[in-house]
C-alpha cells in the first residue's frame, strides 16, 4: 500500500432542494488502501460514493480521483462502481454480462478486453454456471458476478456501495475475500461503505464515520475504538452516532 | 462504445421473445384482421329486416321488396320476440289503396332499431327506394297514356344524371382506385400508430427500466457517456421500428391480396406508398424517442411518471389515428390547422398528401418531423445528464 493519495475529497456539500445531505466532508484515501466509509441510513454515504463515481456532478467542494474530477475519472475508465442495489442484466448470460463491461472499458481495444473477461471470469469463480442466464443466479452468484465484473477491469479506485447486503454468511464471507485479495493484487483504491462493522474492521485499512452529511471521526478500525474508549468497532459506530444526533 | 451497447440491447430483446412477437406480430395482423372484422360483419351479420304486411293485397309490393332484401345478402324476418331486427318496415292496411291511386301518396312504416348495422338501415332504404321508383315510374306510364304522348318515364324519373369522375386535390384526373387508396390510406394511417406501440413503448421501458431492473447505476458510472447510452436506445428503437415496419408492409400485401374477398374490390399499392409506410413508421419511432426524452425530462423517470408519459404519447397516437380517419388533413384553414402541430398528425397528413397527389406537402411533413424530432432528440441528450436519469 502507498502512502501516496489516490482521492481527495475537501469541504463536500451537497443539497437535494432544500435538504442539505453533505455538509462539509473532508477525507483523503490511500493509494492501494482499503477505505471504509460507515454509518448510520441517511448518513449521506451512498451520496458520497456517487459522487466519487462521477455520477453525481452538482456539487460544491473538491473531489479529486488521482488528481481529476470525479467525472473525467470517470471518462477515462478510472473508476468502477458498484451500487447497493444493482443487479446484472438478467436475459444475458453471465459471460455476456462480463463481456459487456469488458468491452467498454477496454473502448475498443480487443486484446484488453479478452484481459478483462479472463479476470473477471476468475474473479466470478461460477464455473460452467458462467455460460448460464444471469436470471437464473441465486443472490450470491448474481453479486459474485458484479463484484468480478466491478474488479476485473482494474480500475484505479473501485467504489463499492455495501458489497455484501442481503447476503448470507458464506456468500458475505467469499466477497469480502475477493474484494481484499483483488485490492492486494490489483493495488486497487477501494472504498466501500457497509453497516457491517465486522466487515469494515476486517477489511478496511482506514474509516471514516458518517453521520447526518457530516464525518465525525476518522482513522484506523483500532484507532477509531481507541477515541470513543469503546470495546470494539460496533460500540465506536453507536456512540459517533449519537454525537451526531445531539449535535442536531 | 455505442457498437457494444447496442449488441447487447440486440441480445436481450432476442431473448425477449414477448417483445419480438409483439413488435413483428401485431403489425403484421393489425390490417387483415382489420378486413376480417369487416368481412365478419359482411358475412356473419347479414341484415335483418322484419317486414309486416296488414293487407293481403299488399302482397305484389311486398314480396318485391322481399326479393331485393334478400338478393342483397339481407334477411327478411316476420317480427317475433324471438329476434331483434335491425330495421321493421310496415305495410299498413290502407297502402294498396293509396299507391294505387295516382293522386294519393302511400305511406309505409320504417322503423329503425337503435344502435343496429348501417348496413341494415341503407339495405332497407335502398329496397324502398327502388319499389318507390318502379311505382313513379308506373305512374308516369299511367300519366302519358292518358295524355297520349310518348315519353320516357326514366327521363322524366331522372332528369339528371350524374357523370362521376374523380380528381386530386391538385386537380389532376385520377380513378375510382386512387379513391379506394385514398380511404385505405385513412385507415392505414389509423392503425399505423397502434401498430408501432411496442416498439413506442420499447423506448421508455429501454431506459427506465434499465433503471427499474437496478442496472442503470452501474451503467452511467462506466466510462459510456449519457448521450452513448441514449443513442444506443434510439438505434435499437429503429432497428425495432425497421422490423415492425416490415411486419406492417406484409400485412398491407395480405391486406391488399385478400381485399377483393373483404371489400370486394381489388387493391393494389404502389411502391412509393409501401416506401412512404416504412419512412413513416421509422419516423413514427424516431418522434416517440424524441417525445419521451422530452418527458423524461421533466418529470424524471419513475414508473408512474412513465406511465403517465406512455399514457401522452398514446393519447397524441389516438388523436393522429382519429384524424387521419375523420378529417380531410390536406385541407385545413385556421384554426383547425393548428392540429397539425399535435405530434403525429403530420405523419398521417403526410400520407394522405400522398395518396392525395399532394408529394410537396407531403416530403414537408416528414422533413419538418424529422428536423424537429432530431433537435429534440439532440436538445434533451445535451440536458440530460446521469444525476437527472438517476435521481428524479
Amino acid at each position: 500500500m502507498s502512502t501516496e493519495t489516490a482521492i481527495s475529497v475537501t469541504d463536500l456539500k451537497k443539497k437535494f432542494g432544500n435538504k442539505e445531505v453533505l455538509k462539509g466532508i473532508t477525507f483523503s484515501v490511500r493509494r492501494g488502501s482499503v477505505y471504509g466509509l460507515i454509518g448510520p441510513n441517511g448518513a449521506g454515504k451512498t451520496t458520497t460514493l456517487r459522487i466519487l463515481a462521477g455520477i453525481i456532478k452538482n456539487y460544491s467542494g473538491q473531489v479529486l480521483i488521482e488528481g481529476l474530477n470525479p467525472e473525467k475519472a470517470r471518462e477515462k475508465g478510472m473508476i468502477a462502481y458498484m451500487p447497493e442495489d444493482t443487479f446484472p442484466y438478467d436475459r444475458l448470460t453471465g459471460i455476456e454480462n462480463l463481456e459487456l463491461y469488458a468491452e467498454i472499458y477496454a473502448r475498443g481495444d480487443k486484446k484488453l478486453a479478452e484481459e478483462y473477461l479472463e479476470l473477471g471470469i476468475k474473479i466470478a469463480n461460477l464455473g460452467k454456471r458462467i455460460y448460464d442466464k444471469a436470471g437464473e443466479y441465486s443472490r450470491g452468484m448474481k453479486r459474485r458476478l458484479i463484484i468480478a465484473r466491478t474488479l476485473m477491469v482494474k480500475p484505479k479506485v473501485a467504489i463499492l456501495d455495501e458489497p455484501t447486503s442481503a447476503l448470507d454468511v458464506e456468500s458475505a464471507l467469499n466477497i469480502r475475500d475477493i474484494i481484499v485479495k483483488m485490492s492486494r493484487e490489483l493495488e486497487t483504491t477501494i472504498v466501500l461503505s457497509s453497516h457491517n462493522m465486522l466487515e469494515v474492521e476486517y477489511m478496511c485499512d482506514d474509516i471514516s464515520l458518517i453521520n447526518d452529511g457530516k464525518i465525525v471521526a476518522s482513522g484506523t478500525p483500532r484507532k477509531i475504538v481507541e477515541m470513543f474508549e469503546a470495546r470494539n468497532l460496533e460500540e465506536a459506530f453507536i456512540k459517533a452516532s449519537k454525537i451526531g444526533e445531539k449535535e442536531k | 462504445m455505442i457498437s457494444v451497447l447496442i449488441r447487447k440491447e440486440l441480445i436481450d430483446i432476442r431473448r425477449d421473445k414477448r417483445l419480438l412477437i409483439g413488435t413483428i406480430l401485431l403489425p403484421l395482423i393489425m390490417l387483415p384482421l382489420i378486413g376480417v372484422i369487416i368481412y365478419a360483419s359482411v358475412a356473419t351479420q347479414p341484415p335483418i329486416i322484419a317486414i309486416v304486411n296488414k293487407n293481403p293485397l299488399n302482397d305484389v309490393y311486398v314480396n318485391y321488396v322481399k326479393s331485393y332484401i334478400t338478393s342483397h345478402g339481407g334477411e327478411v324476418v316476420n317480427l317475433t320476440y324471438n329476434i331483434t331486427p335491425d330495421v321493421i318496415i310496415v305495410f299498413p292496411q290502407d297502402f294498396y289503396r293509396n299507391v294505387s291511386n295516382i293522386s294519393t301518396q302511400a305511406g309505409v312504416g320504417f322503423t329503425i332499431i337503435i344502435s343496429s348495422n348501417q348496413n341494415s338501415i341503407n339495405l332497407a332504404y335502398d329496397a324502398i327506394y327502388n319499389l318507390m321508383y318502379n311505382i313513379s315510374v308506373s305512374r308516369i306510364h299511367e300519366l302519358a297514356s292518358k295524355a297520349n304522348i310518348t315519353v320516357n318515364p326514366s327521363v322524366i324519373r331522372d332528369p339528371i344524371v350524374l357523370l362521376m369522375g374523380y380528381e386530386t386535390p391538385t386537380r389532376v384526373v385520377t380513378t375510382s382506385s386512387a379513391n379506394q387508396l385514398a380511404q385505405i390510406a385513412r385507415v392505414v394511417a389509423l392503425i399505423l400508430f397502434p401498430s408501432a406501440t411496442p416498439v413506442v413503448f420499447f423506448i421508455t421501458d429501454s431506459i427506465i427500466g434499465e433503471k427499474e431492473r437496478k442496472t442503470l447505476e452501474s451503467l452511467i458510472a462506466s466510462p459510456i457517456t449519457i448521450r452513448q447510452l441514449l443513442f444506443s436506445k434510439l438505434i435499437v428503437s429503429i432497428i425495432l421500428g425497421i422490423l415492425s415496419s416490415l411486419g406492417d408492409i406484409i400485412g398491407l400485401l395480405l391486406f391488399s391480396a385478400f381485399s377483393f374477398y373483404v371489400v370486394q374490390t381489388h387493391i393494389t399499392f404502389g411502391l412509393g406508398f409501401l416506401g412512404l409506410v416504412v419512412v413513416i413508421y421509422l419516423l413514427t419511432v424516431l418522434l416517440t424517442a424524441a417525445i419521451s426524452l422530452g418527458l423524461l425530462l421533466i418529470f424524471g423517470g419513475s414508473v408512474r411518471n412513465v406511465q403517465i408519459i406512455d399514457f401522452i404519447i398514446t393519447t397524441f397516437g389516438m388523436i393522429a389515428s382519429f384524424s387521419a380517419l375523420f378529417i380531410n388533413l390536406s385541407d385545413l384553414k385556421f384554426p383547425l390547422s393548428l392540429i397539425l402541430f399535435i405530434p403525429y398528425v403530420q405523419l398521417a397528413s403526410s400520407l394522405l398528401s400522398y395518396v392525395f397527389g399532394l408529394y410537396l406537402e407531403s416530403i414537408f411533413y416528414i422533413s419538418a418531423t424529422f428536423v424537429v424530432a432530431l433537435v429534440l432528440i439532440l436538445l434533451a441528450s445535451k440536458w440530460f445528464n446521469s444525476e437527472r436519469i438517476l435521481l428524479r
